[in-house]
């Protein structure tokens, strides 16, 4: 195959994964899964926790891949060693488990086509405030964070959470749901500060 | 905060291309307003992140469960077994249900009209009977898939405790390095495929869960309870599996704190090899106040333990989303030592993990 085709096929998978297709959700998985992990466990990571970076690499993908701008120059399994090798080596220096002899040797081979296409920093300060959120929704407690999540992540319907939730009308879960919100708020920027 | 309401219509796109403008007017006059709407922007941008994990998460779950029904390294003699019980399984309800519908038809030569919806209604019994019957036989044939040991070596072993009856334990982290696939084996020698629910790195403590939803250690309660401290020069004993069975030790208490001043740990005066390593430490009254941590050996006869605080931190931040219930009943005081081990035998497990 010619690299041009290749790089239409990668495209058109990271499409298909945008736009939520299970099929290529579980293609980019099985595809990349062996070659993700054993690059991490040449870097000293356990196998499950090679998993989990891998997983927490597949968020980012995805995440590019909902960015209508975002075009890949490189092969997904490329992107995702890259993104999960940089995650990894992260957590390593905060750990202290690495020398700075080891690396600055990984460094030297991370994959600059790759490399260009995200900022580490952004990635995990993203991944900091999402933290966040969950952490501030569980001091929510019950049942503010049902509410909110079932309206702002799971995007049902008002009327179908009145149902459920057991609102007499949807006016009276829209009413619960403002305070809630409210709530949420002033816990997500609290913890931030 | 009034303007909530605005707020939630602006951000979200339900406004009208006038009451846009309108809005933004008033924004821009009104630096508080700005300040709030600047706020609730963030804040949804990052439902939006929510809502990606969240679909992240749920198809990597749904990857996973098709690979522990599917993949799971099956050896081939229990492929062909498996087959062999599914021939055997179909024939005996088809067998069954031609008796039932032989009944159906003896009862319907035999008896009037009156009868036949009482007829049907045994028949149909019969027949939910049967339907019940092939789903439990189905469930233990995905069962014996999922806890079929992988066709090689273990790379590690250990011992590990119960601290929900629900199929959750505690072990030490690194018991499960070098292996992927983490299986539990009960006193009655049968593996359990486990996944890794919690880990704590600076303690090294990991919390495992059977995969089997129904599974449970025992009938009966967890004997011992997870609110007892060590105390200095106070007998203990432990239960684990520094080979194929288990290990009983005794030993006392040896000092407060563990290496260098650590004051996560306790020092024990107790023979200790690798595979005791996620053993729980019980007092004489059979409480627990620790789990053998034996990852740094000192010198024979050193043995250092976790204290039940970590522990039960590490357990508090479990007992929200899993479920784990504080430990409660305790008949042990009164009992002697070999009774205390027969009731402590359900819930000491061998740990072994594979590639």
């Amino acid at each position: 195959m010619s690299k041009t085709e290749n790089f239409w096929e990668e495209n058109r998978l990271i499409r298909s994964l945008a736009n939520d297709k299970q099929d290529a959700f579980q293609q980019v998985y099985k595809d990349c899964f062996p070659m993700v992990t054993r690059s991490l466990q040449n870097m000293k990571a356990e196998p499950f926790e090679a998993e989990e970076i891998f997983h927490a690499s597949l968020l980012v993908l995805y995440e590019k891949a909902k960015q209508p701008t975002f075009v890949l120059s490189c092969k997904i399994s490329t992107f995702l060693v890259a993104v999960a090798r940089k995650k990894w080596l992260k957590q390593l220096e905060q750990n202290k488990r690495l020398t700075i002899k080891e690396s600055e040797y990984a460094r030297m081979h991370e994959n600059d086509n790759a490399s260009a296409l995200f900022d580490i920093k952004s990635i995990r300060e993203q991944e900091e405030k999402l933290a966040i959120l969950n952490k501030a929704m569980a001091e929510l407690g019950s049942p503010c964070e049902e509410l909110i999540h079932a309206f702002y992540i799971d995007r049902m319907s008002m009327k179908a959470i009145a149902e459920k939730f057991e609102y007499t009308n949807a006016d009276n879960a829209k009413t619960q749901k403002h305070k809630c919100l409210k709530r949420l708020k002033r816990l997500f920027f609290n913890d931030k500060k | 905060m009034k303007y909530i309401v605005e707020i939630e219509s602006y951000l979200r796109n339900e406004m009208s291309r006038a009451e846009r403008q309108t809005f933004e007017k008033l924004v821009e006059k009104n630096e508080e307003l700005a300040q709030e709407l600047a706020e609730y922007e963030d804040l949804f941008s990052q439902f939006q992140h929510a809502r990606n994990a969240a679909y992240v998460k749920k198809q990597i779950s749904i990857i996973q469960d098709q690979e522990d029904r599917n993949t799971l390294n099956i050896s081939h003699n229990m492929r062909k077994s498996l087959k062999k019980y599914w021939r055997t399984a179909g024939i005996a309800a088809s067998v069954a249900f031609l008796a039932s519908v032989a009944t159906y038809f003896i009862a319907e030569n035999t008896f009037n009209k009156e009868n036949d919806t009482r007829i049907l209604q045994l028949v149909n019994k019969e027949v939910r009977d049967i339907k019940n019957k092939q789903t439990r036989l189905q469930n233990d044939i995905n069962k014996v898939k999922i806890n079929t040991l992988p066709n090689q070596p273990h790379q590690g072993s250990g011992t590990a405790f119960a601290v929900d009856n629900k199929g959750y334990a505690l072990t030490n982290l690194h018991v499960l390095k070098g292996g992927k696939k983490v299986f539990i084996f009960t006193a009655d020698g049968k593996a359990h495929k486990c996944k890794v629910v919690k880990k704590d790195e600076q303690n090294d403590l990991a919390v495992l869960k059977v995969l089997d939803s129904s599974f449970a250690f025992s009938t009966k309660s967890i004997p011992y309870q997870l609110d007892s401290k060590a105390h200095l020069a106070e007998r203990i004993f432990t239960l684990g599996f520094p080979k194929n069975e288990v290990v009983y030790n005794e030993g006392y208490v040896s000092a407060m704190n563990g290496k260098g001043g650590d004051s996560t740990k306790f020092q024990l005066e107790l023979p200790s090899s690798p595979g005791v390593s996620g053993a729980p430490v019980l007092d004489a009254s059979g409480n627990l106040i620790g789990i053998v941590n034996s990852k740094q050996f000192i010198s024979k006869g050193i043995t250092y333990a976790i204290k039940t605080t970590v522990i039960n931190n590490l357990l508090d931040s479990l007992k929200a989303p899993f479920e784990i219930k504080s430990l409660e009943s305790n008949s042990f005081p009164s009992q002697n030592r070999t009774k205390q081990i027969e009731s402590l035998e359900d819930f000491i497990l061998m740990v072994k993990v594979y590639n």
